[in-house]
């Protein structure tokens, strides 16, 4: 009995802690929006949404400050996502490469929690007291968790109460809170433990979850008054237990035991009766129909003994044959396509939406394996495996809109290039700079020549003209010419003169700037016109590499997808043996208390057989006469 | 129970049933881990595949030299809470969205939403950002904040920043433009 009680609470104690290792999910300094955009999906527990986009992000270099956080943060998800390997490799990448000394204990912290999940405690523990030492403020709670945790696997219990004093309780979630208080009843903290313990099953009742949670304490704390000699507060305790929920059969089952160790063994006939009566799908309904006629027969009541090993000896033997038939069923595959349900899909990239196994005729006989990590890890990794597959269907459907777009690109880029090409070849050909440098050579000799003209107006320019005209007509018949009239034109000549020569020094300022301004405009043109060089040359090369890269997606898709389908394969295989490795378990059992049955049913019969005997041979001697008289 | 000197071949095939028990047992752990390592190997196989075609899409649909990227950041959030944020860029609508708890949570965790993608033409753009939400007391809270920006070649980055006030216990909202 107390074996059993033992083994309970060691399987309650090597149940891996739901809390979940270090996250960055306390508010911290966000300075590159590509960082910022990698923890949005991850706050949202969109872990694979995330993990592509920190991929993108430190492929695309959106991250000029935070390239070693989104690394972090990376590794992290690697490790969540059951990728310990990669995990890893970049952790320690990252320690080599000199990372942040801020950064490095969170590195360190989720390089030991690697080693825990992958059970290296001892070198877990190692990082956590060589590498980190005292860890900062934000990391203490995750540290010292982690901390336990591994010093429970190593078994020192006496060291995990100390780390256990570093956590502070209050904040501790119900099921660390239960997870703690059986390490310190292993520590041998006693009270703090069931003072932790009585703490969760006071919980006020609400779901599924903290009801069966409130269960699992109370049989914990009876388990423990049991080993610790207190049957009375063990019997109390257990009697208070539900008579429904998951834990409601190991319940009974208890309590009834704890009743035989009272020495009061009449008392435990109504759980034992309760627990007969249901389904032998529960290992404890197995362990009862056994211990009710032995406890018949305990009570002296032969006959309901003798039936009650019967009735085991038949339930025993029916179950067999149900387990044979469910075998049957687990290897053609009939089970597992009952068991998984259709999953519901918004987009590849949320959350794994709610994937629980239906509820079928089988379902109490895999109570346990349901609820065993092993299963959850399984069940959980192929729902993810029917994402990716989702996922990859998805990239299939989008693939010939993006090799379209690709087509759309190379069309744009075969009508592009030639036209740019032909007005670079113009633009060279108009010679701009040579020009400019003309121009400029025509004003530098104009104003070292004081030459008036170049830098008159288009009306003084006219007027110029006209009376350079004036003047060669003037010169031609001079006899012809009024002397007043030669008079004004001189004078009027003499005046433009006079007006051209005043205003030299702003025009040929006016000019200056003029082919000043030229020079940027060209260099912009000279610009421009290299940018779009460079344009049509990296298209060219662009172009290209988008051809090559669509090329060979089809088959990785398709062959990914093979791949896929395959490991599913393989994961439904693996999760059908673990039923299987269970159905065995039960077959065995069932032969043994079979065994046990026939045994008891025999012992039974030859006592009452001897009693029989010892009786007709009392009354035989007691009628034979006495012939001494 | 049954004892191995009165029954001893019931014994031995106990004891050889116990050592196939053992021997399936490791055989199934063996292949548990092979399994392990082939599913991480895919996974990262699904990520690099599912990497290479984002980029490949957002290569094609939005070019650097023509991208803008619009983010959200809600610094502290005590003064407001957004339900929903409208874009117009150059008077014309270019996305709405409704906030979802865990986004607003994720927001004020510190996360930056990358609220929308889009191409532009080099040269002068207004973006103006309609939000609404619950302001200060509980309150309907509505707002339009404007940024005239100039968009040169490369990508153009632009982040709306949700802050609190805390001296006139009001949010405010600010853009931050960069290229």
């Amino acid at each position: 009995m107390m074996v059993r009680a033992g083994v309970l609470l060691l399987i309650l104690t090597l149940l891996p802690s739901p809390v979940t290792a270090a996250r960055i999910d306390q508010p911290h300094q966000v300075v590159d929006p590509g960082y910022g955009a990698i923890l949005f999906e991850y706050y949202q527990q969109h872990w694979f949404a995330a993990m592509s986009e920190a991929l993108m992000a430190l492929e695309t270099g959106t991250l000029p400050t935070q390239r070693q956080q989104a690394q972090v943060l990376l590794g992290a998800l690697y490790a969540h996502y059951g990728m310990p390997d990669e995990a890893e490799a970049l952790f320690r990448s990252l320690l080599a490469d000199a990372v942040d000394p801020a950064l490095a204990p969170g590195i360190w912290l989720h390089l030991a929690e690697l080693h825990y999940r992958n059970q290296r405690f001892a070198e877990a523990l190692e990082l956590l007291d060589d590498q980190i030492g005292t860890p900062p403020a934000e990391l203490l709670r995750s540290f010292h968790a982690l901390r336990t945790r591994v010093l429970m696997r190593l078994g020192r219990f006496e060291e995990t109460g100390a780390a256990l004093a570093h956590v502070e309780e209050s904040s501790l979630s119900a099921y660390l809170r239960y997870n703690l208080a059986v390490s310190r009843i292993n520590s041998g903290d006693g009270n703090a433990g069931t003072e932790l313990l009585w703490q969760v099953v006071n919980l006020v009742p609400g779901d599924e979850e903290t009801n069966a949670l409130k269960d699992r304490a109370m049989l914990a704390l009876g388990v423990h008054y049991l080993r610790s000699g207190e049957g009375a507060r063990a019997r109390n305790l257990l009697r208070a237990a539900r008579l429904e929920g998951p834990y409601s059969e190991m319940a009974l089952l208890l309590h009834a035991r704890a009743w035989i160790d009272s020495e009061q063994p009449v008392r435990a006939l109504g759980s034992l009766q309760a627990l007969a009566t249901r389904s032998l799908q529960f290992e404890e309904t197995q362990e009862a129909l056994l211990s009710l006629p032995w406890l018949y027969q305990l009570l002296g009541d032969a006959s309901r003994a003798a039936a009650g090993y019967r009735d085991a000896i038949q339930r025993y033997t029916g179950h067999y044959r149900y387990l044979a038939e469910l075998e049957k069923k687990i290897r053609a595959g009939v089970w597992f396509s009952e068991l998984v349900q259709e999953p519901v899909w918004s987009t590849a990239m949320d959350a794994l939406p709610a994937f629980t196994p239906a509820r079928v005729e089988s379902f109490p006989t895999f109570r346990q394996l349901f609820a065993s990590h092993q299963f959850h890890t399984r069940w959980r990794d192929y729902h993810e495996q029917l994402r990716q597959l989702h996922l990859l269907q998805r990239w299939q459907q989008r693939l010939p809109a993006i090799e379209e777009m690709v087509a759309a690109q190379i069309r744009k880029h075969s009508q592009q290039v030639p036209m740019a090409e032909a007005m670079l070849r113009a633009l060279e050909q108009a010679g701009w700079p040579a020009r400019h440098n003309q121009l400029e050579e025509k004003f530098r000799h104009g104003q070292q020549s004081n030459d008036l003209a170049m830098f008159a107006s288009e009306e003084e320019l006219r007027l110029l003209a006209a009376l350079e005209e004036a003047e060669t007509l003037i010169n031609r018949w001079p006899e012809k010419i009024k002397p007043e009239i030669r008079e004004r034109f001189t004078l009027q000549k003499g005046l433009l003169l006079w007006q051209l020569q005043e205003n030299m020094v702003p025009r040929q300022w006016q000019r200056e700037r003029e082919l000043r301004d030229l020079a940027p405009l060209l260099a912009d043109m000279d610009d421009l016109s290299e940018r779009v060089a460079r344009a049509a040359r990296g298209d060219s090369h662009r172009v290209i590499a988008l051809g090559h890269k669509l090329a060979g997606l089809y088959n990785e898709l398709a062959l990914l997808e093979q791949r896929g389908d395959d490991l599913l394969q393989r994961q439904q295989q693996a999760i059908e043996v673990l039923a299987l490795r269970q159905i065995t378990t039960t077959r065995d059992r069932l032969k043994a208390f079979t065994a046990e049955s026939w045994a008891g049913l025999g012992d039974l019969q030859n006592a009452i057989l001897r009693e029989q005997r010892s009786r007709s041979l009392d009354e035989d001697q007691s009628a034979l006469p006495r012939s001494s008289e | 129970m049954i004892d191995s000197e009165l029954f001893p071949e019931v014994y031995v095939m106990r004891r050889i049933g116990q050592g196939l028990l053992v021997w399936l047992v490791l055989v199934c752990s063996v292949a548990a881990s092979e399994l392990d390592k082939d599913l991480a190997q895919f996974r990262k196989d699904v990520l690099d595949i599912n990497r290479r075609l984002l980029l490949l899409e957002e290569e094609l649909l939005f070019p650097a030299d023509t991208q803008l990227a619009v983010f959200v950041s809600l610094d502290v959030g005590k003064y407001f809470t957004p339900d929903s944020i409208t874009l117009k860029l150059d008077g014309k609508t270019i996305d709405g969205h409704l906030y979802t708890d865990r986004e607003v949570k994720a927001l004020k965790t510190g996360a930056i939403q990358k609220l929308h993608t889009t191409n532009i033409r080099n040269g002068s753009h207004e973006l103006t950002a309609f939000v609404s939400g619950t302001g200060p007391g509980g309150r309907e809270y509505r707002r339009a904040v404007s940024l005239q920006f100039e968009k040169g070649s490369g990508r153009h980055f632009i982040q709306l920043r949700m802050e609190d006030d805390a001296a006139a216990q009001q949010p405010v909202f600010v853009f931050r433009s960069w290229q």
